[in-house]
């Protein structure tokens, strides 16, 4: 009935489920949608679930709902005998019983309300049945106790309420959204116990108990809390651009999940320094890091292409900052890196099936088990931490 | 038949009143989300109040799990009494003690049951509730019972996104987003509070509270009910409306934070 509606929600990306669009065929039979107005707000609420999708969410509706084909009779006819002859009555507003339409005449009136309508906002025409409530009748009943108009003060019809595009600052853009990255991560655990001592130990329970011979004895002890610990070095060289909203992805998602978190970036390659503030270009020593965390059982992700110039890699003074001479080639400091972080990986964003083809790639694959930067590669990522873990059974 | 239309002192916009409606009759949760202070949790009891039905509460934190919502078995208490023999302990049943969600389920009328912040607890929560609001019951090993719902409870659920929730759960929701009222409508929210307040003082208050708002780089803007405890406080002291429009008294109410404060002193006042 409202089939273009549904393709043009897909077409703008809004993935409405079979399950999401039968609960809005269930409203309209229930008869919750007497105008368009209702179908402009409920269909929003039941088909979309997330605000940064309203804007693309009121485009699929004036696309859908307006336009320049005008239904035929035949056409009309179509749409109304899917209809149950009373929700037509009542979204033209009829009262039951006053009026006695037959079909044909309920057809002819309903449009000549159509025709009445196009006007500006092309309501005529309209290929739906619905848009009928544009019109002012569907309107009544609103101005209750308690209840403005419009989404506050409007009171333009639901085309004209999606006309304004409201929600078009709601970053829309949200291809794929950090959960499944964050289940992914939050299997990193390290439970240590911490806090009062507020939790029944019942292996304790029973073991003082039955010493007790029978006079039960309670024994408590400190709940176990996840202080799972991360470095995070992430390469934010040019050659990442494209993969910039990934990293930031990764990054929100790990932020999200991990409190003991320390992250720092490089540029291209790892040398005797890395950065704090990329843009400020606020700098630690490499070795202080790699010293510091170590100690203190920090799994380590390193995110980069891993693409380079191969003197950036093997040679001394290859930085590709011109005004860097490093004395000890980036080779070195992540074979440094791997040794001294048992539990570490490389997560690389270029599809899988060019590693090998790229010479500087091949090479860090053969230090750092490398994984790609997607929530498989993640998954499997994190699965290789666990079991790399200090103090993890092998 | 029940039918949300706001109340006298929570206007609702028809966005919200069809979705509460549609949540009402269709029988699905209705998730609501929205700026802080825009009155996600206040919605609840206002439903509650305006059919005339309990409500029960469930505030959610992180380490709330779906169980507890159902019930607890008080294994603890049942020890204790064991060891002291002075209660019958043979009889579980009283140390099942139903959660929030328990209770709703078995209530003899229907409730508004509100599950605050369900954005708080851990990923999964969500889905674990699924089955049992969907169902409308639940079986209880300890006692060999189902309890099987007799209503079905009208679930509003509030979240502030802290976490993404999940596609299964979301896919049976009825979604709001309680925008921030503009100035039109924040007018007419503060004349609910205050009937009897000078059109003057009210135009000039609210452009005011709207010029702070729109401050770019303020920590916490400041939300209705601070506007509303701003107002409060420049009747009780007689502010006229040239002096919030010359000044900005008292304007602590407002913003919580020093920086803040300061940030607006300097971007408004005198100007």
């Amino acid at each position: 009935m409202f089939e273009n509606f549904f393709y043009k929600l897909r077409e703008k990306g809004i993935k409405v489920s079979l399950n999401e669009w039968f609960t809005l065929q269930e409203a309209l039979e229930k008869g919750l949608i007497g105008d368009l107005k209702t179908f402009y707000y409920l269909s929003r609420s039941i088909l979309v679930k997330h605000e940064e999708l309203f804007d693309r969410f009121d485009e699929a509706f004036i696309e859908a709902f307006t336009g320049e084909h005008i239904l035929s009779i035949e056409e009309m006819r179509e749409l109304f005998e899917q209809y149950p002859v009373e929700h037509i009555e009542k979204i033209l507003a009829l009262k039951r019983g006053e009026y006695n339409y037959n079909l044909e005449e309920l057809i002819e009136k309903f449009k000549n309300q159509l025709e009445m309508e196009d006007g500006d906002v092309h309501i005529g025409g309209n290929r739906h049945i619905g848009s009928g409530g544009t019109s002012p009748w569907g309107e009544n009943g609103l101005a209750d106790v308690g209840i403005s108009f419009g989404e506050y003060h409007n009171t333009g019809t639901a085309i004209q309420v999606a006309r304004m595009r409201k929600y078009r600052n709601y970053s829309p853009d949200r291809t794929m959204d950090t959960r499944q990255l964050q289940v992914a991560i939050s299997r990193l655990k390290n439970l240590i116990p911490e806090g009062p001592e507020d939790e029944l130990d019942l292996d304790a329970t029973i073991r003082k108990s039955s010493e007790n011979g029978g006079d039960i004895e309670l024994i408590f002890r400190k709940r176990k809390k996840n202080r799972v610990r991360l470095l995070l070095l992430m390469d934010a060289g040019g050659s990442m651009d494209p993969y910039a909203h990934l990293v930031n992805l990764l990054f929100s998602a790990i932020k999200a999940r991990i409190r003991d978190l320390k992250f720092f970036y490089f540029h291209n390659c790892i040398y005797e320094e890395i950065y704090e503030d990329i843009e400020n270009r606020i700098a630690v020593k490499t070795e202080e890091i790699i010293r510091k965390y170590s100690e203190e059982n920090y799994h380590l992700i390193i995110v980069g292409d891993a693409a380079m110039a191969p003197s950036e890699l093997m040679n001394l003074g290859g930085a590709i900052e011109y005004w860097h001479y490093n004395r000890k080639p980036c080779k070195d400091y992540l074979e440094e890196l791997r040794k001294r972080f048992p539990s570490s990986v490389w997560l690389n964003p270029e599809n899988p099936k060019l590693w090998n083809r790229i010479w500087t790639t091949a090479i860090i694959a053969s230090i750092f088990p490398m994984f790609h930067l997607s929530v498989e590669g993640v998954e499997e990522a994190v699965r290789y931490l666990i079991k790399t873990q200090a103090g993890a059974v092998k | 038949m029940t039918y949300f239309k706001g109340t006298d002192d929570y206007l609702v916009t028809p966005g919200l009143m069809e979705a509460v409606n549609a949540a009402i009759i269709l029988g699905r949760p209705l998730l609501v989300k929205g700026e802080p202070g825009t009155g996600k949790t206040m919605l609840a009891y206002k439903i509650a109040e305006a059919l005339n039905k309990k409500i029960i509460v469930w505030n959610i934190k992180s380490t709330t799990k779906a169980q507890e919502g159902l019930y607890v078995y008080d294994t603890v208490q049942r020890l204790n009494d064991a060891r002291f023999g002075d209660r019958d302990i043979s009889d579980i049943r009283q140390y099942i003690k139903l959660g929030p969600l328990g209770q709703a389920l078995s209530s003899d009328e229907q409730v508004v049951l509100l599950i605050d912040e369900i954005d708080k607890a851990e990923l999964e929560f969500p889905n674990d509730l699924l089955h049992e609001l969907d169902q409308m019951s639940f079986y209880i090993p300890e006692t060999r019972e189902w309890i099987k719902g007799k209503h079905r409870p009208i679930v509003v659920i509030t979240s502030n996104s802290e976490k993404e929730l999940p596609e299964a759960f979301l896919r049976r929701c009825i979604f709001h987003y309680i925008e921030f009222p503009d100035p039109e409508f924040m007018k007419k929210i503060v004349k609910v509070h205050f009937p009897d307040l000078e059109e003057k003082l009210l135009n000039t208050a609210v452009k005011r509270f709207y010029e702070i708002r729109n401050i770019p780089d303020l920590r916490k803007k400041p939300s209705t009910s601070e506007l509303l405890d701003w107002i409060r406080v420049l009747l009780s002291q007689r502010i006229s409306d040239e002096q919030i429009a010359k000044d900005l008294p008292f304007l602590g109410v407002l913003l919580k934070k020093t920086r803040d404060v300061e940030i607006a002193r300097r971007r408004l006042a005198g100007v």
